[in-house]
């Protein structure tokens, strides 16, 4: 897994780049925490690039919208693969986690 | 496809021996990509999920944190007349029903109060058209199917 952190003035997209597994979800957090730490108060997840999620991964995106809650940041993600989408849904994130079709409406979705 | 005897309407399956390690998730995948293809691939992510989960679940708790095997199978069955993807998990660990013992995860919980963690076997429950366990000379094992057309 590839993880890239863009920071802009109003958001930071975190990119995300492969499987998102027990194999890969240690980078994922200590990789992805760095954004909690940057102004911008928007933290976008760009899950384009991810044709699988597990277990293991859904935890690190918990933890980290977690932190971005506590330290009253919004996060959305978008593009996921319909594959990810499912097990974001068969989990409950689906109300707990906003998702979007793209990164224009999931900047809408946390205003 | 209707069940012939020439062999193609099932895969050979054999089990693999393995440390029971993530680690060797890798490798399990680089097998189910070549061995789930044609009909069989759109379920190739399903499958990987449901290994990733139960393998992870030997790791956590069938040998209390020391180091021990894991033997793995998996192949295209005949399920009531139908192809079908067939998982097995074993172990050698204290008997224990991972089915039985998970709770429910409760997905009405908001942001700020659901556990982080406690998802893998609500997963695999989710997706796998039928599951079992079963306690096997000395060793727990799980059963998979997965139809191609979800939980029939």
């Amino acid at each position: 897994m590839q993880l890239t952190i863009e920071t802009q003035a109003d958001y930071s997209e975190i990119i995300l780049e492969g499987r998102i597994d027990a194999t890969s979800a240690p980078q994922f957090d200590s990789e992805a925490t760095p954004a909690l730490e940057a102004p911008a108060p928007v933290l976008l997840l760009n899950f384009e690039a991810v044709p699988y999620i597990s277990s293991a991964g859904l935890r690190s995106v918990l933890k980290l919208a977690k932190g971005a809650q506590s330290q009253h940041k919004k996060l959305a993600c978008f593009a996921m693969q319909p594959a990810v989408f499912e097990i974001f849904r068969l989990s409950g994130f689906t109300s707990i986690i906003k998702i979007a079709q793209s990164k224009e409406q999931a900047c809408e979705a946390v205003k | 496809m209707k069940p012939s005897n020439n062999g193609d309407f099932v895969t050979p399956i054999t089990t693999v021996s393995l440390p029971a390690d993530l680690s060797e998730l890798e490798q399990i995948n680089q097998r189910l990509e070549q061995l789930l293809t044609g009909d069989m691939q759109p379920l190739l992510l399903k499958t990987e999920l449901i290994v990733e989960e139960l393998l992870a679940n030997i790791c956590s708790y069938a040998y209390g944190g020391k180091s021990g095997q894991a033997y793995f199978a998996c192949g295209v069955v005949n399920f009531d007349g139908k192809r079908a993807i067939l998982i097995q998990l074993s172990d050698h660990g204290h008997a224990f029903d991972p089915f039985a013992n998970a709770r429910d995860p409760d997905l009405n919980l908001a942001l700020e109060d659901r556990p982080i963690g406690g998802l893998g076997l609500h997963l695999v429950r989710e997706i796998a058209s039928h599951y079992a366990y079963i306690r096997i000379d000395d060793c727990n094992q799980t059963q998979i199917i997965l139809t191609i057309d979800g939980q029939d």
